[in-house]
């Protein structure tokens, strides 16, 4: 579903160039659960963030379903539509109430009437335990319902592909299960997921593939049992040491 | 300053005039075709054309009801700055200007003159106790002239030594006189009269007359039709006596100031209806100011959605810097010459009332302030929401539309609230070009009863009243807002 090809990612700060990506290759499969984890700073969310073209290569190609997502004529607005972004902050926009949170885009991109999108979005918040927040504004959630929404915000578009920066990290600890038990039940249906994360009960229960990343490189790709069984990676097996 | 800027906008308006002003047909056939005979003068100047309540009336005004019942026409005034008379003249709006005009070859490169309808007298006025007993005596002196008119011209030709302040109404002259402001005062013969016994006789008129002058109506270029019916018809108003009867009229016509405040409140207020004016004036300081803001908010939301757009193709680089340079041009002039562009070149032969120009002009003027206001607003919006809705497919316009600019407005609404009051305020610039806004209403009584302090003050007061109106509806509505915030 997703090819990604030699991508470079460098900003200029202050004279000094940074390499924040440095040679990713990388062929993500429909239906694959990748968790990509690693130490902070090391280039996940500016990878992620790539993938749904929010951030711009430097250099190398990125295929989503074969059309190149990188090259200039590249409609990322029709892309978007079939990728779904959920950030660490939930970004869900304070001023509307949760349903047109909700249905915002697809009414706007004229994907569903707003009878039906509206249709559809309690359909979700059922699932998720929050049809009764439809009329409530962001700011009277607790973080763990924002989260959720801001999924159901992304699933309402019907995605073929979903992205999770660090879902659970800005949350109380008590509210990440809430969280990980709807990314669950996503993967349960079949979703293609890549999850940026420091949360090991995903990458154990959930992902099927693991992408460790440092200084801008991939340098393990695994699945969960073996990295956690037989890690020979000096790096890596401190890293979960400090984690676990 | 004001006379540099003068010159270029007469300079600007020929050409504009030039290029624009397609060949009318005469214009004392469209005069006798439509029964209305349209005039500038600038109502300011008793007694020969002033404001009297709402009307404007005086010497001038008859001797025009006179020339107008001679066409069988009704007449319409617009009253605009002496200074901007000819060039109202220019620009095809009316038919005839008269503002006790005298001749001068400057002015007669764009207009053409009638013969001599009056003859006046520049008079020195002096305080009673001065040492000043002759024009011999005044060079050197602080002199008082109203702007641009016979008095100015003279006086900055003839004493070179002296100070000539230029006030744009000479009852302000005399006013600064008494104050001991100036030494002397050199204004017409028969507003000065009015003006000495409208102070109480605290300054008296020199016997000798320093230049004498006739006044002529001026017309606009080329229309020899027009100027020879004038002609004629001032020629028997002269004969029969009619021209001296009316100024008897007007001069003879005086009333003696009061001292006592309740006197003055209800001389200047109730007397002749003269708080209409100063309701109306309130209305349109209102109106103007609601209506330009509407239209900066637009511009400066068009503007600012611009100015932080993050696509990189030529047409939004095209609109970068148109926008750049509307904001560099509005926030590098002052508004007074923005309102003056606006009234006497880009809108001068559209016929657009004052009050429409001035909305124009003054929301245009906003738009540059609301950009950077609004842009300062979704700058403080956080990034994560502009990704987020790109994020979900939406388009840049459409993130910008329903997510960031919602925001952005409901943040910078106290600052809006703000350029709001400054409006209310900065609207009082639009009396230049002669709409009776609460300032401009305030100044009309003052000159005509020569007591400034009811005047001014119900002005100040009422500008006042309505900034803490606005500003306690203000926290009204912000309170509101918080509100919903948090439910
Ligand atoms: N817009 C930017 N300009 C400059 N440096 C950036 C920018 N975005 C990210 N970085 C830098 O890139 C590095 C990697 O960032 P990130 O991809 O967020 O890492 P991670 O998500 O693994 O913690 C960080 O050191 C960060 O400071
Ligand atoms: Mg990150």
């Amino acid at each position: 579903m997703i090819s990604v090809k030699n991508l470079y990612k460098e900003f200029h700060q202050e004279n000094k160039l940074l390499r924040i990506l440095d040679g990713i290759n990388v062929d993500i499969q429909k239906g694959e659960k990748v968790a990509v984890i690693g130490p902070s700073g090391s280039g996940k969310s500016t990878f992620l963030r790539c993938l749904n073209g929010l951030e711009k290569p430097s250099s190398g190609s990125i295929f989503f379903k074969g059309t190149d997502i990188t090259a200039k004529n590249c409609n990322l607005d029709l892309i978007r539509k079939n990728i779904g972004m959920v950030f660490q902050h939930f970004n869900l926009f304070p001023h509307l109430t949760i349903m047109q949170n909700i249905t915002l885009a697809p009414v706007s991109l004229k994907i569903y009437s707003k009878e039906k999108a509206e249709y559809y979005a309690n359909e979700l918040l059922k699932k998720v335990g929050l049809d009764d927040k439809a009329n409530h504004y962001p700011s009277q959630l607790s973080g763990g319902q924002k989260q959720r929404i801001a999924i159901v915000r992304s699933l309402v578009m019907k995605p073929e592909l979903m992205l999770f920066d660090e879902p659970t990290s800005a949350l109380d600890p008590e509210m990440v299960n809430e969280v990980v038990a709807v990314m669950s039940d996503i993967a349960r249906h079949g979703m293609t997921m890549v999850v940026v994360t420091h949360d090991m009960s995903f990458v154990k229960n959930i992902a099927s593939r693991v992408l460790f990343m440092d200084n801008g490189e991939i340098i393990l790709d695994e699945t969960p049992e073996k990295l956690f069984k037989n890690c020979e990676n000096v790096r890596v097996s401190k890293f979960l040491n400090k984690l676990i | 300053m004001k006379h540099l800027s003068k010159k270029i906008l007469c300079a600007m308006f020929v050409l504009a005039t030039t290029l624009f002003t397609a060949n009318a047909e005469n214009k004392l056939s469209e005069i006798q075709k439509s029964g209305e005979i349209k005039i500038a003068t600038n109502a300011e100047f008793e007694p020969f054309e002033y404001k009297n309540g709402d009307k404007i009336v005086g010497i001038d005004i008859d001797i025009t009801k006179k020339i107008a019942e001679s066409l069988n026409a009704q007449t319409k005034i617009n009253d605009v700055s002496f200074d901007a008379v000819t060039l109202e003249l220019n620009s095809g709006n009316c038919d005839f200007a008269i503002a006790a005009m005298s001749y001068s070859s400057d002015k007669a490169q764009n207009v053409d003159f009638s013969d001599v309808y009056y003859y006046s007298k520049q008079a020195i006025i002096v305080p009673n106790n001065s040492n000043i007993k002759s024009s011999a005596d005044l060079d050197g002196k602080r002199i008082g002239v109203a702007m641009g008119f016979t008095g100015d011209i003279y006086c900055t030709e003839n004493f070179k030594n002296a100070a000539i302040e230029r006030y744009n109404k000479s009852s302000d002259a005399v006013l600064d006189l008494i104050n001991n402001r100036l030494d002397a005062v050199v204004v017409d013969d028969a507003p000065a009269k009015k003006l000495i016994s409208l102070s109480n006789n605290k300054v008296k008129m020199l016997d000798e007359y320093l230049f004498e002058e006739g006044y002529r109506i001026a017309v606009p270029k080329g229309e020899t039709e027009l100027l020879e019916h004038i002609n004629s018809e001032l020629k028997s108003l002269k004969d029969s006596k009619e021209i001296d009867k009316i100024v008897d009229k007007y001069i003879t016509d005086s009333y003696s100031p009061s001292i006592d405040l309740i006197a003055q409140i209800y001389n200047n207020l109730k007397e002749k209806d003269r708080y209409k004016m100063i309701i109306n004036g309130l209305l349109t300081t209102l109106e103007i100011t609601v209506v330009a803001l509407l239209i900066g908010i637009f511009i400066g939301i068009l503007i600012s959605a611009v100015k932080v757009s993050r696509k990189e193709n030529f047409v939004i680089k095209i609109l970068k810097a148109i926008a750049d340079l509307y904001l560099t041009i509005i926030r590098g002039t002052p508004v007074v010459v923005q309102l003056f562009v606006m009234y006497y070149l880009i809108f001068s032969s559209t016929g657009l009332s004052k009050v429409v120009v001035s909305m124009i002009a003054f929301g245009i003027n906003s738009g540059a302030y609301v950009a950077e206001i609004i842009r300062s607003g979704i700058l403080s919006i956080d990034v994560g929401q502009y990704e987020a809705g790109r994020s979900l497919g939406l388009s840049e316009s459409i993130t910008m539309r329903k997510i960031i600019m919602p925001q952005a407005l409901k943040n910078v609404l106290p600052t809006l609230v703000n350029e709001f009051i400054q409006l209310i305020k900065e609207t009082s610039v639009a009396g230049f070009i002669g709409v009776t806004d609460l300032s401009r209403a305030g100044d009309i009584i003052r000159s005509q009863t020569y007591e400034p302090l009811v005047p001014l003050s119900t002005v100040a007061i009422l500008y006042l009243i309505t900034v803490i109106a606005t500003t306690f509806f203000m926290s009204f509505i912000e309170r509101k807002l918080r509100v919903n915030d948090k439910r």
